[in-house]
């Protein structure tokens, strides 16, 4: 008898120490110790400005973040002269009559706070906001969805500001030897 | 669904020990015992089953979405490769290019991090109306690409979130409320997702003849 209520006693301290350590796995990534970055930028006169007058809008999406920010500040040379607004599928939900609203208030933010006259939207191919690639059926159908609704968000944001310039972009990975690189289109 | 049917084979034990423990009349200091830690265990685990209902509960509306749009389950199939980290920042001109060093560079995740901004950056997140949009956001970075840290970096001057330093009376002060904001933000965030590392970053900018400069200040 004893040594039955043991076993299951066992089992039962077992299973409660298994269930603990399911309930909390904490990641084991090392952690990050950088406090106190002094960072220090020269700025020449000419380039000084108090204001910006471009605003980005991109998807935050970690395989084009730097070659956005590449591009952004060399290839359109706007460094230091953009506000950088980075939401997931960066227009989609601008696009989503449900969250329209609070998208635009953001983007009236930055563009009444600043002297906002040119917009920049980058979208890119394979966007987790979409669903990714799958979700469309095929290359084609993805590229002509994401190109209409780029163009829906420049005419919204056209019709709310006449005078804005608005450039839309859409980004692709490519995979060259070893290397991936991203692909710029400039949708017309 | 596994710790829970977990709960559930462990309570059934539970009370087969129980009765086990009532028949044996023999031996009456061992049943005492026993049945006290019985009694224990079970509330634990009783303790454990609310918890986890509570916890699924929170989750389930979440989950119900993404399974309705069925959409993103393709998508999780593909991949393989994930990212670090996420980092949520304000879009305010001034600090983009310092950011982005910082982030690059200092921290070293290049092409390896989300990057979220949005203007006023966790201000978003501590105000009602827009938390649930902006929890829904991150979510998307946490549970398509498997973020493992989360990295929030406020500034001081920020027009959008604070009407800028010149709103408040000293740049203590400013420092003072942004700090609280971030930290009520990290405790937020915690409830929604345990399982991210949370690091807090202040930027202060100082212009000093043709040169900028930044620093960036960790919060604990």
């Amino acid at each position: 008898m004893g040594k039955n209520v043991k076993a299951v006693f066992f089992t039962l301290v077992l299973s409660l120490i298994v269930f603990a350590g399911c309930a909390n796995t904490k990641s084991t990534s090392p952690d990050l110790l950088v406090d106190n970055q002094q960072i220090i930028t020269t700025v020449n006169e000419e380039s000084l400005r108090s204001d910006c007058d471009t605003l980005v809008i991109t998807c935050i999406d970690y395989r084009f973040a730097s070659a956005n920010q590449d591009f952004i500040n060399e290839t359109l040379k706007l460094k230091d002269n953009y506000d950088h607004i980075s939401i997931p599928g960066s227009i989609f939900n601008f696009i989503n009559p449900e969250t329209r609203e609070l998208v635009f208030s953001k983007f009236a933010l930055s563009v009444s706070f600043h002297l906002i006259n040119r917009v920049v939207i980058i979208s890119h191919k394979d966007c987790g906001a979409y669903g990714g690639s799958v979700s469309f059926g095929s290359e084609l159908s993805e590229y002509e969805t994401i190109c209409s609704d780029l163009r829906k968000a420049r005419s919204l944001l056209i019709e709310k500001y006449p005078t804005l310039d608005v450039a839309i972009f859409f980004e692709t990975l490519q995979q060259d030897d070893d290397k991936t690189k991203v692909n710029f289109e400039k949708i017309p | 669904m596994c710790p829970l049917s977990l709960t559930y084979l462990s309570f059934t034990e539970c009370l087969s020990a129980a009765e086990h423990v009532l028949t044996m009349k023999n031996t009456p200091k061992i049943v005492k015992i026993t049945g006290v830690v019985v009694s224990l265990l079970l509330l634990i685990v009783v303790g454990f089953i609310v918890a986890q209902t509570s916890l699924a509960s929170e989750d389930s509306s979440e989950n119900g979405e993404t399974t309705k749009n069925g959409k993103y389950s393709k998508f999780f199939d593909e991949k393989t490769v994930w990212c670090d980290a996420l980092v949520i920042t304000c879009n305010d001109f001034r600090f983009t290019t310092a950011t982005q060093e910082f982030v690059n560079n200092r921290m070293g995740l290049k092409g390896n991090y989300d990057y979220l901004s949005i203007p006023g950056a966790i201000r978003n997140l501590l105000d009602s109306n827009t938390r649930n949009t902006v929890l829904k956001n991150f979510g998307i970075s946490v549970r398509l690409h498997h973020v493992k840290r989360l990295i929030i970096i406020a500034h001081q001057d920020c027009r959008i979130g604070y009407g800028g330093s010149t709103n408040f009376p000293a740049l203590s002060d400013e420092y003072d409320a942004i700090c609280t904001d971030l930290k009520k933000a990290r405790k937020l965030l915690r409830i929604r997702f345990p399982h991210l590392k949370i690091y807090l970053y202040y930027g202060t900018v100082l212009c000093k003849d043709h040169q900028r400069i930044y620093n960036f200040k960790q919060i604990l």
